[in-house]
């Protein structure tokens, strides 16, 4: 980081408040984007009373003397983002930091805020993760830097796979947006991680709220969206260097990029990136979970060109993954999931390697977006969005074919290829208005082979229109949304065994959203969201029919489903004092037509033997919860970070608790944050304990055992960055490491706690080589 | 920046071609080429008077359909020649999975567990390991005689893997067959 003096003040989407003051008559400071915290050059600074106008430089940075003593307003500026009014006390000798938010990301309603950063007022953090914090955080796949946000648990499935569960909501109920692309592949599988290199990520937000109806009903739950870093700012070329190792499935990555601008204003910027990673069997704290091992590779693109009033980007992504799948999981019928149930360890625990074995999935998704955005007038402003994706994933089970002309086929082989396209056009008026239109369209077609089925082939057409309607006052705003979304799917004629099958269906829904924001006092605030929104079911949620030999189960769709509603109430407090800031959020979800996964009374019978049964049903249900985030902040010093997380899901009609739904958990942090030495800058040492409940609600007889029992985790994180070479790149290093105590442990959410415990110490190092020529 | 707005409209609708392109055709219908184990058919050679008695189990319409299966019936105090034939009959010609399962000895494994004592059943056959282990695509079944009984006659086919070898136990493997006949001796 080029501001060595340390980050002072943090302003968030329109909030300002005061800094503390030395004495000093000049000011720094620097001007960034919230987001990706690029600095932004060329941006504006005036003082109020003055004339001067001054410009931000490369760095962003702004410097201005002559000031007279006591309280100054500062009118921050820039095309394309927010303007912001900052109060300062002079004197003052720190360089302030000032955040932006682009006019593009504005309408966003962020209602879960996360890692609030800065020692000051947590306004609603728009980043829940900045790039630093990322940094820090690295682990082996998405899904581990998103677990850091409050509200968010992750289901695991062994070695590398592990999906983001956002207030129990995952799935066709989650959407996952890279970039500009939202992520569509198969994603209603438990084992079914999202495609996305986490060496791409700079920042992630959620966006919930009525912001969220601009992504169409996968979003009934949120959006979670990981921000790749923002092209370069400033002329020039530079490269990065990422390198990671994990001693626990003895894991290397790796990844390069190099990333270029040519021109000013007009301008041609460029990335190329690509990444690889190697894993063996993760190891429990006494024994191997075999067969858990992957491999990843990755490559990016990306073309931007701009131009006074416009850009245009461009993304290419690959992601390729082969990733083993727990050995001691895929068993006979329901005589060996007993036997397996009770053995206090895996059946088969087999030395370390780095081989991957049946059963294995191989996922391939190939991403293109391509978005054009136009700024018509100061106040009027149009986007268009392409998306292509092709996502083709195998799964391989342990080998029972006995037909020789089948062997080596892939059980389960699904190619599914979305296009997607969007536009929308956004305009302010009578100075604190912003409406926005859009419409959206989604085409994917899925091809079946394999040897068993799951789901069928299909096509669907999903159109949707939406409306956002902002107003901003000082001290508040409103957001209004509505949303309109039509889906046809096509399940042409297929076999399964003997009968024959054909389905088409359309269903349309509307939904509608309302976010109101005000800041009571100067550091006290509230939103309030209300929002109902309407989801169609999924494919397998209808027409699913098959042994699923991960667990032993056998999965019924049920083509009489209906599109589910659910009504959200989301209340969210944020008070900051001094180096306190304490965040609490409420929320209340009730649906009609909840559709889960429920177990049957009867064992479904084959030649292999019984085996357990589940069908989709729906009930009405509600889910409840409750997140609690306390931040104590001192510069250079000491660190405090709380978070509490409830979770309460009922099934309404059968009253009964909701089955699969996270655990209750709570984390500590205590950290320090030394003063900068010869050494390093900023280094830091943290302490976290991680304590998750055992899930009390669950129905007797509807698992295959009773939840796992509470736990307690013990993870320390240090890091820092260096400067090796004399006036060169700063470089960032993180070592973490995660279950110190090696315990033992299960937990609720992962797919294989039934077999095997969940791993143990993890040592994780991890270093950032910037190389850049100016 | 006009130039730019033709290279965009340009590109996309190459790719939108492009795209349209891609797509396969598939309304036409679409089929699993999966693997049925429709049919077991026990085959009982009456030693004392070379008599074929078959009883059958099978589910033609896969995993959760109905199944028809016959009772195996015997008679007491006699020594029956058996063997076991796996069939998937869903196919043109049959697919006769016994014979992938006689070449594949060293993984496999068929037990018969009776649920009264008044039939024993072994297995007389043996695979290609060196000693020899049990297979049970052929058996001997035993009934005595101590009066009439209904009972059942359960047919296990174990898998074995080389992470889970039939070489180190028995025990090892995962069930890839698993049907229960009713028995009578009477």
């Amino acid at each position: 980081m080029a501001i060595s003096t340390g980050i002072f003040i943090l302003l968030f989407c329109c909030f300002s408040f005061r800094t503390n003051a030395q004495a000093n008559q000049i000011i720094e400071i620097q001007i960034v984007d919230s987001l990706n915290l690029e600095p932004l050059s060329g941006a504006t600074v005036s003082i109020s009373k003055h004339r001067h106008f001054h410009i931000s430089d490369a760095q962003g940075k702004v410097k201005i003397d002559s000031l007279p003593l006591g309280e100054i307003t500062l009118h921050v500026s820039y095309i394309g983002y927010h303007h912001q009014d900052v109060k300062i006390h002079l004197p003052s000798t720190k360089i302030l930091r000032v955040f932006l938010c682009s006019e593009i990301g504005h309408l966003h309603e962020t209602i879960i805020a996360g890692a609030t950063i800065g020692n000051n007022f947590s306004a609603r953090s728009k980043t829940i993760m900045s790039a630093e914090e990322i940094q820090k955080h690295q682990g082996q796949n998405i899904s581990d830097l998103l677990k850091n946000i409050n509200g968010l648990t992750l289901m695991n499935a062994a070695g590398g796979i592990a999906k983001p569960v956002l207030r129990g909501m995952h799935g066709p109920r989650l959407m996952i947006l890279n970039g500009n692309a939202a992520m569509e592949g198969q994603q209603w599988g438990d084992d079914h991680g999202p495609e996305i290199d986490p060496f791409q990520a700079n920042g992630i937000e959620v966006i919930k709220g009525a912001a969220s109806l601009e992504y169409g009903p996968a979003a009934m739950g949120g959006v979670i969206h990981i921000l790749p870093a923002a092209f370069l700012k400033q002329e020039g070329i530079g490269a990065k260097i990422n390198l990671q190792a994990l001693s626990n499935n003895r894991q290397g990555a790796f990844s390069f990029q190099v990333e270029g601008r040519k021109g000013k204003e007009k301008f041609m910027a460029w990335r190329v990136q690509g990444s690889m990673r190697k894993a063996g069997d993760a190891h429990a704290p006494s024994y191997q979970i075999s067969n858990t091992g992957f491999t990843e590779n990755n490559q990016s693109a990306m073309l931007v060109f701009g131009g006074k009033k416009w850009t245009w980007e461009s993304n290419l992504s690959r992601f390729a993954t082969v990733q083993g799948i727990f050995i001691g999981s895929h068993l006979g019928n329901i005589d060996d999931l007993k036997k397996a149930l009770q053995a206090s360890k895996p059946l088969i625990i087999l030395p370390f390697s780095y081989t991957i074995g049946k059963p294995y999935q191989t996922v391939e998704h190939v991403l293109f977006s391509t978005k054009f955005n136009y700024q018509l007038a100061k106040n009027k402003k149009l986007s268009l969005l392409y998306v292509q994706q092709d996502n083709r994933r195998q799964e391989f089970d342990a080998d029972r074919i006995y037909n020789q002309a089948l062997q080596g086929k892939p059980a389960t082989d699904l190619e599914i290829q979305s296009f997607t396209g969007e536009q929308s056009y956004e305009q302010k008026f009578h100075e604190h208005w912003i409406f926005k239109l859009g419409a959206a369209e989604l085409l994917q077609n899925n091809s079946v082979q394999g040897t068993q089925f799951i789901i069928p082939t299909f096509q669907s057409i999903t159109l949707g229109a939406f409306a956002l309607l902002k107003k901003e006052w000082l001290d508040a705003n409103l957001s209004l949304g509505l949303r309109y979304d039509k889906r046809w799917l096509e399940v042409p004629n297929y076999k399964r065994f003997q009968n024959s099958y054909h389905y088409n269906t359309q269903m349309g829904g509307a939904s509608a959203g309302l976010t109101y924001n005000k800041r009571l006092q100067k550091q006290l605030s509230a939103s309030i969201s209300l929002q109902s929104s309407w989801r169609p079911p999924a494919v397998n949620e209808l027409y699913s029919y098959g042994l699923h030999y991960g667990v032993a189960s056998f999965e019924i769709g049920s083509d009489k489903l209906v599109p589910e509603r659910a009504f959200l109430l989301d209340i969210n407090l944020r008070k900051a004092y001094q180096n306190i800031s304490i965040e609490a959020s409420a929320y209340l979800q009730q649906f009609n037509h909840f559709i889960y996964r429920s177990p049957m009374a009867e064992p479904i019978l084959t030649i292999r033997g019984a085996f357990p049964a589940f069908q989709f049903m729906q009930h009405n249900a509600r889910l409840m919860g409750l997140e609690v985030s306390f931040v104590y902040r001192q510069k250079r010093a000491w660190q405090w970070e709380s978070k509490f997380n409830y979770l309460h899901a009922q099934n309404i009609d059968l009253n009964q608790p909701l089955i699969f739904m996270p655990a209750n958990r709570m984390e500590h942090t205590l950290g320090y944050v030394f003063s900068e030495n010869k050494l390093f800058k900023l280094p830091f040492i943290e302490m976290q304990s991680i304590w998750v409940a055992k899930q009390n609600r669950y129905v007797s007889g509807a698992d295959f055992t009773i939840p796992p029992a509470a736990y307690v985790l013990l993870n320390i994180n240090a890091g820092g960055s260096f400067q090796p070479f004399k006036n060169g790149q700063v470089w960032l290093f993180n070592l973490s490491v995660q279950n110190v105590l090696n315990q033992n442990y299960r937990d609720y959410m992962s797919k294989f706690r039934y077999f095997t415990n969940d791993p143990g110490i993890n040592f994780i190092f991890s270093l950032q080589i910037p190389i850049s020529k100016n | 920046m006009k130039k730019s707005i033709v290279y965009f409209l340009l590109i996309s609708t190459f790719i939108q071609i492009t795209a349209c392109k891609k797509q396969v055709s598939s309304t036409n219908e679409s089929q699993n080429e999966n693997e049925l184990i429709s049919t077991v058919r026990l085959n009982f050679i009456d030693t004392a008077t070379n008599d074929t008695l078959q009883f059958t189990w099978q589910q033609m319409g896969g995993p959760g359909t109905a199944i028809a299966v016959d009772s195996v019936s015997l008679k007491p105090t006699i020594s029956y020649l058996g063997y076991i034939e796996i069939l998937d009959e869903t196919k043109s010609p049959v697919f006769v999975v016994s014979d992938e399962i006689k070449v594949e000895a060293n993984a496999h494994l068929f037990k018969y567990i009776s649920s009264t004592t008044r039939l024993q059943v072994s297995n007389t056959d043996s695979d290609f390991h060196v000693p020899p282990i049990e297979l049970g695509l052929h058996f001997l079944a035993q009934t005595n005689s101590d009066g009439n009984i209904n009972g059942t006659l359960k047919v296990l086919l174990r898998h074995y893997t080389p992470e889970s070898p039939k070489a180190l136990s028995l025990e090892n493997g995962t069930s890839d067959m698993d049907v229960i006949f009713p028995l009578k001796v009477e």
